[in-house]
């Protein structure tokens, strides 16, 4: 993601996109749509991991209180993400895009490296937070259903998130 | 100092990791009654298996003191046993004397074979804790051997899985009496023969010490009656499983008979006479 202003507040949007389909959207009960940790992943990757940790906090809490819920839940989910963001990257993608500070797009990287750069922290993610949301009372195979599907929709609307905050360089 | 940078950067990413994650914890828990109970039970569970592990540990290490400690103790208690058994023979026979001739001294062994056909250990009891050549070793299950020689400091002791080894035992307490040798296969295994074939006995009968032999005391439990065969017409050769498996024996009673000197003299005199 572009440190510029249009970036940010794409940023700021994508927040309040979250905070729309939290409180109004429900397709079902073992549907959680998240698009939180595409959001940390498309931080500049010049954002050293504690700046990183620190906007998922804020994020993550933000979206706490606004959303209908507990409080802490996205949170808790949110900074292991931003903890391995840039393991995963370096894994993923190379260590050179992080020394040279240049985001990830699907054009330059390819699709199948953005979407295990989104899918690894997007798999943390949610495995935090439907246990954390279930928190030992729901069945095993509910939690399991539940996680596969949200997995499968919620990668979906991160790779447009992701698309749509590091978009492919203009030749 | 490139990597020192980088090792720093690494740590404090990772202090701030755990003062934000702690702080939202403790936002979930207060928030969310669910969530705080089920915090609660896993801190309770990771707690129970680290101090459950910190404690396996440290008594692992201390089990060997443990074991001395009940070792002491079981002799004590056997000691006791022996008193109380006494008076009951005491009360019946009315002759003291003849009965109490035995020092017990507590031992623990401080090397041992087992792999041979003559096997030994060796005791870390010597003459000078009044130990002599000629006593009987033994445990609350049986008999373990003979000390065949002794130091200032420590005994060497002729065990039952020896060749050369004979104890006289009797198939219950007034059964008939033979040799019970080591059968020379397994460290728990003895053959008791000379058993008269009209010798009333079952399998599962326990075998116990005569009492004839000066070197043990009657009546010390042996092992059981096994399988058994009727050898030359005339006597039974009985396999006996022995209650204690020499292997695994730590530690031992040292027996002596306090009338030993004045049975030796007798033989002795006896012997020149003929």
């Amino acid at each position: 993601m572009k440190t510029n202003v249009n970036s940010w507040a794409l940023y700021l949007l994508f927040m309040a996109v979250q905070l729309v389909m939290t409180n109004y959207l429900h397709l079902s009960q073992f549907v959680t749509l998240s698009i939180l940790p595409a959001l940390i992943m498309c931080l500049p990757l010049s954002f050293a991991p504690w700046v990183a940790m620190l906007f998922a906090f804020a994020t993550g809490l933000t979206v706490d209180f606004f959303a209908e819920g507990v409080i802490g839940l996205n949170t808790v989910a949110l900074l292991p993400v931003a903890a391995i963001r840039l393991p995963v990257i370096s894994l993923v993608i190379g260590s050179d895009a992080i020394e040279r500070g240049m985001d990830f797009n699907f054009k330059k990287n390819g699709p199948a490296k953005v979407t295990m750069v989104t899918f690894i922290p997007l798999f943390v993610f949610l495995f935090i937070y439907i246990a954390a949301d279930g928190a030992g009372m729901r069945p095993f195979w509910f939690n399991c259903a539940r996680f596969a599907a949200s997995l499968a929709v919620d990668l979906f609307l991160c790779l447009m998130v992701v698309k749509t905050l590091n978009p492919d360089d203009r030749r | 100092m490139a990597k020192k940078k980088n090792i720093g950067s690494i740590i404090f990413s990772a202090a701030i990791f755990i003062v934000l994650e702690i702080a939202a914890l403790n936002m979930l828990s207060h928030n969310g009654e669910l969530q705080n109970n089920w915090l609660a039970r896993s801190s309770h569970a990771i707690n129970a298996a680290v101090w459950g592990t910190s404690e396996r540990i440290s008594h692992y290490f201390s089990l060997k003191r443990e074991n001395e400690d009940l070792a002491m103790e079981n002799y004590h208690l056997l000691q006791e046993l022996r008193k109380y058994q006494d008076l009951e023979v005491e009360m019946e026979y009315g002759d003291v004397e003849t009965i109490r001739n035995f020092t017990y001294i507590h031992s623990s062994i401080i090397k041992h074979s087992t792999n041979k056909q003559h096997n030994y250990m060796i005791l870390d009891k010597g003459a000078d804790d009044g130990i002599r050549n000629g006593s009987g070793v033994i445990t609350a299950n049986g008999t373990i051997g003979v000390v065949h020689a002794t130091s200032r400091h420590y005994s060497y002791v002729m065990t039952f899985n020896n060749k050369d080894m004979v104890i006289s035992a009797r198939i219950g307490k007034e059964g008939a009496v033979g040799p019970l040798t080591w059968d020379g296969i397994t460290t728990r295994g003895a053959m008791l023969r000379e058993i008269p074939h009209n010798t009333p006995f079952e399998e599962g009968d326990t075998v116990y010490t005569s009492g004839f032999s000066a070197l043990f005391p009657a009546d010390l439990p042996l092992g059981t009656v096994g399988s058994n065969r009727i050898v030359n017409g005339a006597s039974y050769e009985i396999k006996v499983k022995l209650f204690e498996d020499l292997a695994n024996v730590r530690y031992v009673t040292v027996v002596i008979n306090n009338e030993m000197d004045e049975i030796r003299e007798l033989e002795e005199e006896a012997t020149n006479e003929d």
